[in-house]
């Protein structure tokens, strides 16, 4: 019997500990989630340490899986290729009428903006970068890539695929930066739809397709129509293609984008620096740093610090720490 | 007659968190998962936490759990903390329903680890809506729940191996 006892008093011990230590451990979770809400500056570094820390072992996990991916998509491909070459040959003799056809409406836009004398946007350059590593979450969606600050990525820049907008840089570490997708809550993206020239603002949902809003009341859209980068706000380039309207269930409009963010590689990250106008006569504005100086909605160029604006509206995507905090 | 399984080395005790880690390190490689509806994949970590809670809590600590929860959400860039509520959570479940589960038959234990999934799905979705302020959509949590239950009978035989101990045949 005493033996018995014996061995019964550490379980029993191991028992309450276990259950007191799951309590205050629960608690701590929830503690963690008020200060992180708030403390984000601190958690955002301590996740890019982490990412930096990491990023040597994904790169070398990721090379065998990139290289499996590509062989998988190849061995697809000689199936899908062999009925598509056809065809892929007639639709490259259309595209070639339409190339001529854009060298000529390029040459005219050039010719119609010398006479107009608008400022051109700067030529852009980019960094090719490797996934490698997909953050997933139930409510958040990045994306991991081996290029940070020392290949010249700084947070806020245009990530892209071959077809069009996948996100922006989120944070930049040393050698690895985080990705904000598209369909993240968190991501907001100043949009233009063509050809009706609407405004709207591009709402990650956490599903594939982000939501269009802020839509004008009497809008028409249809699907099919192509949505690129409004550039307001000058952190994302203008003019870049992002994907085309849909209709939701709801009877709302989404956006299909021409990017797979789960079928990616390579993405190119660019490196936009917008080249904000301030009017001459608007000398007393000239000492001010361009980021602190907007445009009124007559364009007359006044400090921001003299206006209030919805720093999310100014900066173009609202900063996951400003979307939290509201 | 629970039967838990006492550590025999520092190996051995290690073991649930390497396996962890490394199902953890697995679930974010860049595989080409589908955007909405397998975004999540399966919940290994939280087959591990059922299966240590059930077979032998004292090598997988509840401060073992949060490091864990506390790890993913660094590096998911998640609130800090979400994934530790929902695996403590899970984990406080299976030490309630422990003794009512173990050598009672594989299937009871599929079964009881399916209820827990769908627990710790609806906690997450009830958590990550009341801390976003939105409804958000439950499908891909309950689809990366409904692929963890179906997981579950190939993965806990590979850590019953793992851990060596002796069971009866056909008991979890």
């Amino acid at each position: 019997m005493a033996t018995t006892r014996g061995r019964k008093r550490p379980d029993a011990r191991g028992f309450i500990t276990r259950r007191l230590s799951l309590l205050g451990l629960v608690l701590s979770c929830v503690v963690l989630l008020i200060i992180g809400r708030n403390a984000t500056t601190i958690v955002q570094t301590v996740r890019q340490h982490l990412t930096d820390l990491s990023a040597p072992v994904l790169e070398l996990a990721t090379g065998p899986v990139a290289q499996m991916r590509q062989i998988g998509s190849q061995i697809g491909s000689y199936q899908y290729l062999s009925g598509e070459v056809g065809r892929l040959r007639e639709e490259n003799e259309a595209l070639q009428g339409w190339k001529a056809k854009a060298l000529e409406f390029e040459g005219r836009l050039r010719n119609y903006e010398e006479l107009l004398n608008v400022r051109r946007e700067p030529e852009m350059n980019f960094v090719t970068a490797r996934v490698i590593a997909d953050a997933r979450g139930p409510f958040v969606r990045t994306l991991i890539v081996n290029a940070g600050s020392v290949h010249g990525v700084r947070r806020h820049q245009a990530v892209m695929d071959g077809r069009g907008l996948v996100g922006r840089t989120l944070t930049a570490g040393k050698k690895a930066s985080r990705v904000l997708l598209l369909s993240d809550l968190n991501s907001r993206v100043p949009v233009r739809i063509e050809p009706t020239g609407y405004r709207a603002i591009l709402t990650g949902t956490n599903r594939a397709e982000p939501r269009l809003e802020f839509l004008p009341a009497q809008v028409s859209l249809h699907e099919g129509d192509i949505v690129f980068t409004s550039g307001d706000g000058g952190l994302l380039p203008p003019g870049l293609p992002i994907g085309v309207v849909a209709a939701d269930e709801a009877g709302a409009f989404k956006v299909v984008p021409y990017a797979n963010p789960r079928r990616l590689n390579y993405v190119r990250i660019l490196d936009y620096e917008p080249s904000l106008k301030i009017d001459t006569q608007a000398e007393a504005l000239v000492d001010k740093p361009a980021a602190q100086v907007v445009e009124t909605a007559e364009g007359v160029p006044v400090a921001a610090d003299e206006v209030s604006i919805d720093p999310a509206a100014t900066t173009g995507v609202v900063d996951p720490a400003v979307a939290e905090q509201q | 007659m629970i039967g838990v399984v006492r550590p025999v080395s520092l190996v051995s005790s290690l073991l649930p968190m390497a396996i962890a880690l490394l199902f953890a390190f697995i679930s974010f490689l860049p595989l080409g998962a589908s955007e909405n509806l397998l975004t999540l994949g399966p919940q290994f970590i939280l087959c591990i936490v059922f299966f240590w809670a059930l077979r032998a809590p004292h090598l997988l600590p509840p401060w073992a759990v949060f490091m864990l929860g506390l790890g993913i959400d660094l590096f998911s860039a998640g609130p800090l903390g979400f994934w530790g509520i929902v695996y403590l959570s899970a984990y406080a479940l299976v030490l309630l329903l422990r003794r009512r589960i173990l050598r009672r038959g594989f299937f009871i234990g599929w079964a009881a680890f399916a209820a827990v999934a769908a627990f710790a799905a609806a906690l997450a979705w009830g958590l990550a809506s009341a801390y976003f302020g939105a409804v958000l959509p439950h499908l891909p949590l309950a689809t990366s729940a409904a692929v963890t239950v179906l997981a579950f009978p190939v993965v806990a035989p590979l850590f019953g191996l793992l851990t060596g101990a002796r069971q009866q045949k056909g008991a979890l």
